[in-house]
């Protein structure tokens, strides 16, 4: 029994960061953005399929392929968003989420007409893994874990001691008063979109390298990723760590209770009560 | 809302359709077979090779003048391993191509979505699929089934496991009709032979990660597990399996560890594991002609899924023929078991078979996937291979025959 | 072209039925339900699973309408309070889940292998024109639906929804039971969605999860935008306009032989995207997404 929990748990701190590489980012533009970017996780797919372009397609090895694929990510990713949210001509929320609804389908439909609907793999060898006791990683998945970890610091750092943070979460606080006082919003906005999307492909191309690739693999964790976020509080990229390890570890335990396929309805389940009864999140301010 | 082109030309009926094709009476009008394949998806592999070998046997009886001079025309819709595809494929084959027969159909889910189209048009229909509901679905006699069904497979996964000395077995399987329907089969055969099953999982396709899954199969430390599954997820999981060092030996269907298989996840990870997959039927003409048709024409044997499809519409061409060229669903039905079935002479092709069915003589057809025997619930008994991966290829290691597998 | 032409209009009145419930929640009441493929799937379901028991067409079709309606009062009494976006999410995340339950609940719902088979009301009297028949009936369903829908959106209801979506604290301090108001506006649109999802099941005579995507939903959004949000009769030519175009499309392959199928199908939906973005933009003085009233919005770029 106790050997099971520590491999659920195992596998729960895996998801959790991935999910928090999606969280984070979707956090932070939710915050300063002020809308739901439903097509958020699929920046992470496009880290993926760019990658593996590089990788499977051009036979590049691992590494170039996942720094290329990134920058490509960021190169297409960070345009679409600015121009699909920052400079078309809305008057509100709604249409933002409409919008990235059409986003997503554009960016999920392209790479399906380009790549097909099969699952993919990036051309790694396998490998054998560490272990200690119950405990059973591979290099790959550890280095999972530290990359999740660090960037998270990463953000956490710039959030809190650059200048760039200190805008960014003023705007998050209220935009108005931002422009007023003379910030430059508009590099702000890049910036932070860099960062999400970047934060995203990254996240992308560690599902892909420990799991597979497929055009639906960031549509499908649409739910786990709001739901990790919501948890830590909107704004919070701490939070949505945190909230990415209870969504992550909560539902592989939950699978001692519950049949696994119904996995997914955790996240929702606990996205749905979080905002019933504390929509500011459980480590929001 | 799902609309098609299918769709809308599928849902309108024979009736006073404006657009109608011309009927054009007598022996002219050809023979026309639907063919429902996954050419797109997760049985796409074995979609198009069906496919190919209808067209190969198609042509051969096209050359040889057709059956009493009408030629046999296809028709292609691709099933994308999708029932709901499939269904809107089957519409328009039916509704508006108005073919004689539907064959492919590889999905279980597939066939049994496509059932009843066929069988409110009165025409047969000849799958490849494995679900036991296929043996006792009420389909009036017009569904026909080439493969084995789940519930042999099972007891042949329990033959293999015990023939190789395994006394303990887990299972993953798949949440829908072939994994499902193996699950519920496979613990009863097993215990049959002496086994014992440690544990069951079922998985949903499409899962970021299947480890705990896995290690719930492996739980048990079973001597062996069953994986009822396709090739994507197999890809997948068995990533996910070697990775975590478990060590364990698996078993499953050749249709998921086939060569797409092993080149995903490399010959190491590969290495040892035992495939059941259904034997041709090599010694009959049926299966050495049709094995001559397709290396010629795509330099490759024949496997048991091509095998199969050449026994489809050779049986259906031979039941049209005794029936002196009729070609409704009601003529084929009274005439399949007829050509198909002893006694009789024993006929592989259309070459040997056709001038004695023209001639009223009584053949029996012996296919190229197995004897081809249709029983009253449209079943036939195939023989199976025994194979373990080594170095990348499939290893024979032994047969198993489909009057061994009954015997339990 | 007599067959292709009724087809065509079996399946705009179908979709009609489905914009036009959105309509209600979104063009009149300002609901942003990003889950209305849910109660699609339960009517469908529920006319599909009873009729194969024996039950008749119409009843069949009540249930699905009541569970439907169920279905909305639930998630709408735990979500509508919160702001517009987690509804969004949420509302998605319930049809999601739904549809993992129909893909699970192997027992009542034959899970992936879907429901084969179902009857069709009348065939048996009807034989050779049944296509014509089930074409006029979808249709007089919508004509019905379309009329309730303008009565019941000029009604005092309908002013009162309206006034809620433009500014629901001015409505509460009016007195007006919001949450009782939305729940109304939710529970009609999800009916309406029930009976498009059994006159669905009857005509494809077959019902399947993958039939119910969120796709389905954002279809009904563009339809729905096309016609110009809080438009019944916009609601209606906008789905027979986006279904003229797409279906064009369908041809692609005649013409160019190289894209298979689900190719096709992927440029279809980035179509779709596209034309959610354009058309979200664009169509705000034809009536496209309504303005909303500024309550605390972000200045989203320039505005």
């Amino acid at each position: 029994m106790l050997s099971e929990l520590v491999h659920l748990t195992v596998t729960g701190l895996l998801i959790a960061s991935l999910l928090a590489l999606g969280a984070v980012g979707l956090s932070l533009t939710f915050g300063v953005a002020r809308f739901a970017n439903v097509a958020h996780p699929d920046f992470m797919m496009l880290g993926a399929y760019t990658t593996f372009a590089f990788n499977a397609l051009l036979g590049l090895g691992f590494w170039p392929s996942a720094a290329l694929g990134i920058a490509a990510a960021l190169v297409v990713g960070v345009p679409v968003a600015r121009i699909a949210y920052d400079t078309l001509p809305v008057t509100g929320t709604v249409q933002l989420l409409v919008i990235s609804i059409g986003v997503s389908f554009i960016l999920r439909h392209v790479v399906l007409f380009a790549f097909g609907s099969g699952l993919l793999q990036f051309a790694v060898p396998l490998q054998r893994p560490y272990v200690w006791g119950p405990v059973r990683l591979t290099a790959y998945q550890i280095l999972t874990l530290v990359v999740a970890g660090l960037l998270v610091l990463g953000v956490h750092l710039l959030l809190s001691r650059t200048k760039l943070g200190r805008i960014l979460r003023a705007m998050a606080d209220n935009p108005v008063l931002c422009e007023i006082a003379g910030a430059d919003v508009g590099r702000a906005r890049l910036a932070m979109w860099t960062i999400a999307v970047g934060l995203a492909a990254t996240g992308g191309v560690l599902f892909g390298l420990n799991l597979v690739i497929q055009p639906n693999m960031g549509w499908d964790l649409v739910i786990p990723i709001f739901a990790a976020a919501i948890l830590g509080g909107i704004g919070n990229p701490y939070g949505a760590m945190a909230g990415a390890l209870v969504i992550g570890v909560g539902q592989e335990w939950a699978t001692l209770v519950i049949p696994s396929m119904y996995k997914e309805a955790i996240a929702f389940s606990a996205m749905a009560l979080c905002l019933m009864f504390r929509p500011r999140g459980l480590w929001g301010g | 809302m799902k609309i098609t082109r299918r769709l809308f030309l599928g849902t309108s009926l024979a009736g006073g359709a404006a657009v109608a094709l011309p009927r054009l009476a007598g022996a002219q009008d050809p023979v026309r077979i639907g063919v429902l394949t996954p050419l797109t998806g997760g049985g796409a592999v074995y979609g198009t090779t069906m496919s190919r070998m209808y067209n190969l046997v198609a042509d051969d009886i096209n050359r040889a003048g057709g059956i009493n001079g009408r030629r046999i025309q296809l028709f292609t819709e691709d099933a994308q391993t999708n029932p709901d595809a499939g269904v809107r494929g089957a519409r328009k084959l039916v509704d508006v191509n108005k073919v004689h027969a539907i064959m492919g159909t590889w999905s279980s889910a597939v066939t049994l979505a496509v059932a009843p189209i066929a069988i409110a048009a009165g025409i047969p229909q000849f799958c490849v699929s494995s679900s036991p509901a296929i043996t006792t679905y009420k389909d009036n006699d017009l569904l026909y089934r080439t493969a084995y069904s789940q519930a042999n497979m099972a007891r042949v996964y329990a033959l293999t496991a015990q023939r190789l000395g395994f006394k303990t077995a887990g299972l993953l399987i798949l949440n829908n009709p072939y994994g499902i329907g193996l699950g519920d089969s496979f613990p009863d055969a097993f215990a049959k032979v002496g086994g014992k099953v440690t544990g069951k999982v079922v998985y949903n396709p499409s899962q970021s990660s299947y480890r705990s899954e896995i290690q719930q199969a492996l739980g048990g430390k079973p001597d062996v597990v069953l994986f009822g599954g396709y090739t994507p997820d197999g890809i997948q999981i068995f990533k996910e399996w070697f990775q975590l060092g478990l060590g364990g030996t698996w078993m499953g269907p050749g249709f998921a560890f086939d060569q797409k298989f092993i080149a995903g996840i490399g010959g190491q990870a590969a290495e040892g594991t035992i495939v059941v997959e259904g034997a041709p039927n090599a010694a009959s003409s049926a299966y050495k002609h049709a094995d001559k048709l397709f290396r010629a024409a795509h330099n490759q044997e024949a496997d048991f899924f091509a095998s199969m499809a050449y026994d489809h519409l050779m049986g259906v061409a031979l039941a049209i023929l005794a029936a002196r060229g009729d070609s409704s669903g009601d003529a084929i039905k009274a005439n399949l078991r007829k050509v198909t079935n002893p006694p009789g002479k024993v006929v592989g092709t259309w070459a040997e078979a056709a001038p004695l069915v023209r001639a009223g003589d009584k053949v029996n057809y012996e296919g190229a996937s197995s004897a081809l025997d249709y029983d009253e619930h449209g079943d036939v008994e195939t023989d199976f291979g025994i194979y373990r991966i080594r170095a990348g290829k499939w290893a024979l290691q032994q047969t198993i025959k489909g009057s061994d597998v009954k015997a339990g | 072209m007599i067959d292709y032409v009724v087809a065509i209009a079996t399946i705009v009145g179908v979709q009609a039925l489905l914009t036009l419930g959105l309509n209600f929640h979104y063009g009149l009441t300002g609901l942003v339900n990003f889950g209305h493929v849910a109660f699609y799937a339960l009517g469908a379901y529920s006319s599909a699973l009873l009729t194969l028991a024996g039950v008749p067409f119409l009843p069949a079709m009540a249930a699905g309408v009541l569970l439907a309606v169920a279905a909305s009062l639930l998630v709408g009494a735990a979500t509508l309070r919160l702001r517009e976006d987690y509804f969004a999410i949420l509302t998605l995340g319930f049809s999601e889940l739904l549809r993992l339950l129909l893909i699970n609940v192997r027992e009542v719902t034959r899970g992936t292998l879907g429901i084969p088979g179902i009857p069709r009301p009348l065939q048996d009297l009807l034989g050779g024109s049944y296509h014509v028949f089930y074409m006029v009936l979808v249709l007089a369903a919508l004509a019905v639906a379309y009329a309730l829908c303008e009565v019941l959106a000029r009604s005092p209801l309908g002013r009162t929804l309206r006034a809620i979506r433009d500014d629901d604290q001015a409505a509460m301090a009016l007195g007006k039971d919001v949450l009782a108001f939305r729940l109304t506006s939710l529970g009609w649109g999800a009916s309406l969605a029930a009976v498009a999802g059994s006159l669905w099941a009857h005509y494809v005579t077959y019902v399947v999860p993958d039939q119910f995507t969120p796709e389905v939903t954002f279809y009904t959004w563009m339809a729905m935008i096309i016609g110009g949000a809080g438009s019944m009769g916009g609601a209606v030519w906008g789905t027979a306009i986006l279904v003229a175009v797409l279906e064009g499309t369908r041809f692609v392959k005649d013409v160019v032989p190289m894209i298979d199928e689900p190719r096709l199908a992927a440029l279809r939906q980035v179509a779709i995207g596209l034309g959610l973005i354009v058309l979200t933009v664009y169509t705000r003085r034809l009536g496209g997404l309504r303005r909303r009233a500024p309550r605390a919005v972000a200045a989203a770029g320039t505005s």
